[in-house]
């Protein structure tokens, strides 16, 4: 009988699970500090058109942080050995749950059930999205096994970097664009707290991936086997790009943004570009420098942990409420 | 004299950066290691970390040689917006140091370019 381990967090494992978990506490957060109702103005005096990408893209992320949090996480996590990187991968996976319900936040502030209604039967409908996830999905469920090769491994933990630092900036670019423009900028927070931490999750998973690689017997094999996924989602991105960006007239902004996010993807996983990136839309880099001050309340609490643990105190007589009081707020 | 590049590294892009600029140029590059002695002067390429913070190891090198130390460079991921390769605006006011570049994870094709065109410069 094979002995069951406890994670022993006293000796390192590696040089880089303890920053990482560090990290992800640094960067901890939940939708629910976030005041997206700030945005309500801001959305009505949008455009239909507009409105309607603005939909699809977070409900397209939705699916993509679905399938993160609901499969892709658990299985490569069920494949790596160190403990303390399992860890790391099981705080990643919750943040991925709360990313999927933060969309749902914004929807439920800013538009009507029915809408919402509409809005997740186009997803489950749209050819483009399902093709994203379908193809991630086998490489994830290729590791539905006990016993998977270096090269399953490889190639999965490889999808999961597209899908974590490429396939989700055909959508980000939406709230990005506007929030550069000053629209939606509490929702941009939500975003933007996304995209810090999706960003460390291609980090953490490219160096998982590149000492996988590392081993392989045939890694030339194995990345041109990934480069073909790539490309193949590529394709897909540009079509999915034109169906969620034509009304708008954005479509060749994003794609050069998508190109400019694969070639992200590929140095995360230790390869060179792949693509010619001329700009990077000034607007989008805007939105992303925006400092706002929608989530103070956060900032404050993630980096004061352990002095508020200090000085709470409760007492019973804490929970003896003033009525009187409690109904005026 | 052949610029020298002293360069400090986690997860390994500016390490890839500063081997293009090798495979390029021919320049010696050093990484930053606990225990380095060094006694020329050169260039800092390093990156930011923990949210547009200088890489600990960085600092500590800084302590030791800020003397030698001409410009310094940094890698980031503009997906941290205004924190984007902050820590080398950091050692730039802290040490006094022109900023040569600020790049994105391990810099492209352009990027490796544009530093070894602004190192020359500096000659
Ligand atoms: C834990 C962590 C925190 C980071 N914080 C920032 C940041 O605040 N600003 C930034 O521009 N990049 C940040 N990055 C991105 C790194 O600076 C970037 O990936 C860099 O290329 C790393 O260099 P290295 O691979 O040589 O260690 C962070 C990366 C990690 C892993």
């Amino acid at each position: 009988m094979t002995a069951f381990k406890a994670v022993n967090w006293n000796t390192p494992e590696n040089d880089y699970s303890a920053l990482f978990w560090e990290q992800n506490l640094r960067q901890f957060w939940v939708d629910t500090e976030y005041i997206p109702s700030k945005d309500i103005d801001s959305w009505k005096g949008l455009s239909p058109e507009i409105q309607q990408a603005y939909k699809r893209a977070l409900g397209g992320l939705t699916l993509l942080d679905t399938l993160q949090s609901h499969t892709g996480m658990p299985k490569i996590l069920d494949h790596i050995d160190s403990l303390q990187n399992k860890a790391v991968l099981s705080f990643m996976c919750m943040m991925e749950a709360i990313h999927a319900k933060s969309y749902s936040t914004i929807f439920t502030t800013v538009t009507t059930t029915q809408e919402i209604n509409e809005l997740f039967d186009w997803v489950h409908a749209n050819k483009y999205l399902q093709f994203k996830a379908a193809t991630i999905d086998r490489y994830y469920r290729a590791l539905d096994k006990k016993q998977v090769n270096d090269e399953e491994l490889f190639l999965a933990l490889g999808a999961s970097v597209l899908l974590e630092s490429f396939l989700f900036y055909s959508g980000f670019f939406m709230p990005l664009w506007l929030c550069g423009q000053g629209e939606m900028v509490a929702s941009a927070d939500i975003i933007k707290k996304i995209i810090a931490d999706e960003s460390i999750h291609g980090v953490f998973v490219g160096l998982l991936a590149q000492d996988v690689y590392k081993t392989l017997p045939h890694p030339q094999r194995a990345k041109d086997k990934l480069t073909a996924l790539l490309q193949e989602l590529y394709e897909n991105e540009l079509k999915y790009t034109e169906e969620v960006y034509t009304d708008i007239g954005l479509t060749a902004e994003v794609k050069e943004y998508v190109r400019y996010n694969a070639n992200k993807a590929l140095m995360n996983l230790g390869f060179e570009e792949l693509f010619e990136v001329k700009e990077v839309n000034p607007i989008v880099l805007n939105g992303l420098n925006l400092e706002t001050t929608q989530h103070d309340f956060f900032s404050k609490k993630s980096t004061n942990y352990e002095k508020s643990m200090e000085v709470a105190h409760l007492k019973d007589e804490d929970f003896i409420f003033d009525l009187d009081k409690d109904l005026l707020v | 004299m052949v610029p020298l590049i002293y360069y400090d590294s986690k997860t390994g892009n500016v390490e890839r950066f500063v081997h293009k600029i090798k495979a390029l140029t021919g320049w010696e590059v050093l990484r930053i290691t606990e225990n380095i002695e060094i006694k020329k002067a050169g260039h800092l390429v390093t990156y930011t970390t923990r949210i547009g913070e200088v890489p600990d190891s960085t600092q500590a090198f800084l302590q030791r040689y800020a003397d030698y130390v001409t410009t310094v460079s940094s890698s980031g991921n503009r997906n941290w917006g205004k924190n984007f390769a902050k820590a080398a605006e950091t050692i730039a006011v802290n040490y006094h140091l022109p900023i040569l570049l600020q790049f994105e994870l391990s810099g492209t094709q352009p990027d490796v370019q544009k530093l070894i065109h602004l190192i020359n410069k500096e000659i």
